[in-house]
């Protein structure tokens, strides 16, 4: 027996650039399944999505066709989990391999991952942000995202004195 | 959904300033939470990191502190910032040798009052619970690290019944000792220690136990240096208790009872994940050797597998 034809979804990014894509791989975006869910009768216009150009939205939908039918995680885990027991920084092989991109590309994906609402890969950009920025010194944290640094020299000198409990021994 | 919340200059500049507030944070307190070194980091890159980061951030914080030169730039880091101890809430403070006698700790862990995992030693834990009245209630996890466990020298402390009540999850890096008070451990339910030889001990002490009515973990640690335990071992230990989880600490997994501390305060396995994953198993390994399904060089192998 065939299997039921899955349904077809057309997406419209800010730079016109047009997807179109199965229906539960667009259903990973918390933002479009409610918005299909209130949409009654099919429709044949492209849902826009104003905040996302083409290229990120082809990359969110590599993340999305690749994680397609895994549980979305519900409100009720989200929230029974101790915010200060889930700041892991591990990400599996293949999503490690999807984020090496460049640093732009990196906070475009986090803004649309945002936008779109996909939990799960917003988590991931945000683990390899901070991933970046572990063992860097401030000045290498500066130069990484050209962060202007405002502390005159006394100041420096002072945290740095204040912050001798935390130097690796 | 986050919100969008504008940074203030200072940020704008970089490329994390495209980030709404609440994405800059997560990420920010991700690292702050992997190490001291990291909030330290953060909090002097520029003035803005440092008001976002300087007391909210320490909140993630697993503080360690075993050095006297740490012990004494932490003190000072308190004395310089009245009421900023209050934002610990991870902190592992050790007063071996040189820096026994100082006089660092006890300031230390009484400014740091709203702990909720802590490890120290028994005349530390004496300190919190010898004050006029018991300020760390929000404390749940304990850790003792020190050869031998002195109960008996808690004993008469005003809050010591009080403190131990309130704790859930105890670890304890040696041996119980036949002083262990199960009475003032009532809210109970994860317990770790070390022993050898397993199954001698656990069938002495078991009845000893028996009144943690809320345990549901029991954790043995077997230490590389003292024992190597193989599967038959752990399965008999299992078949005393369900609870039980045997968890062989390796040399060549860089064990140390800092870095599990530290691990389980990030929000990484440490003792209990560890455990739990030791437990699937061991519940697998036993299926697999009571049902006889594999021919026996299998199971054998999956035996080494665990191990």
């Amino acid at each position: 027996m065939a299997a039921p034809a899955t349904q077809q979804i057309k997406i419209r990014c800010n730079d016109e650039k047009e997807f179109t894509v199965d229906r539960d791989v667009l259903e990973r975006s918390v933002l479009i399944k409610n918005m299909l869910e209130d949409v009654t009768e099919q429709q044949d216009a492209p849902i826009p999505l104003p905040n996302v150009s083409g290229p990120v939205m082809a990359k969110v939908l590599e993340y999305c066709t690749h994680h397609r039918g895994e549980p979305l995680p519900s409100a009720d885990t989200e929230q029974s989990q101790d915010e200060t027991r889930k700041r892991t920084t591990d990400i599996s092989e293949w999503d490690q391999k999807f984020i090496t991109v460049d640093q732009e590309m990196l906070f475009e994906i986090i803004l649309a991952a945002n936008y779109l609402d996909i939990k799960s890969l917003l988590d991931v950009g945000c683990k390899t942000v901070a991933n970046m920025i572990k063992g860097k010194t401030p000045e290498e944290i500066r130069k990484l995202f050209n962060i202007v640094n405002d502390f005159t020299p006394e100041e420096e000198a002072q945290i740095k004195k204040e912050n001798e409990w935390a130097e690796d021994r | 959904m986050t919100t969008t919340e504008p940074l203030d200059a200072t940020l704008e500049s970089s490329i994390l300033g495209h980030l709404p507030l609440e994405i800059l944070l997560e990420i920010l307190l991700s690292v702050c939470a992997s190490s001291q070194a990291g909030y330290c980091a953060l909090t002097s890159v520029s003035k803005q990191l440092r008001q976002l980061l300087h007391q909210d951030g320490l909140r993630v914080v697993p503080v360690t502190l075993e050095e006297i030169s740490q012990l004494h730039a932490f003190k000072c880091f308190l004395s310089a910032y009245p009421g900023i101890g209050q934002e610990v809430r991870y902190l592992w403070i050790m007063d071996r040798g040189y820096a026994r006698g100082t006089g660092f700790v006890e300031p230390i862990i009484l400014a740091c009052n709203r702990v909720v995992s802590l490890a120290c030693s028994t005349k530390t834990l004496g300190v919190i619970c010898s004050q006029p009245t018991l300020e760390h209630v929000h404390c749940k996890e304990l850790t003792l690290v020190e050869p031998w466990h002195r109960w008996m020298t808690l004993l008469p402390h005003p809050h010591t019944a009080q403190f131990c009540n309130q704790i859930t999850h105890l670890r304890v890096s040696s041996g119980l000792g036949p002083d262990f008070n199960t009475a003032h451990f009532a809210n109970l339910t994860h317990l770790a220690f070390s022993t050898s030889p397993i199954v001698e001990f656990m069938e002495r002490h078991l009845a000893h136990l028996e009144p943690l009515q809320h345990l549901t973990m029991l954790v043995v640690t077997v230490f590389w240096w003292r024992e190597q335990i193989n599967g038959s071992a752990s399965l008999e230990a299992a078949k005393l208790d369900d609870r039980i989880a045997i968890l062989q600490c390796e040399k060549e997994s860089d064990w140390s009872e800092l870095n599990i501390w530290v691990e389980c305060v990030s929000g990484g396995l440490g003792v209990w994940g560890r455990a739990r994953r030791a437990q699937r198993q061991m519940r697998i390994m036993n299926k697999v050797v009571r049902n006889r399904v594999l021919p026996r060089k299998r199971a054998v192998a999956l035996d080494g597998q665990y191990l």
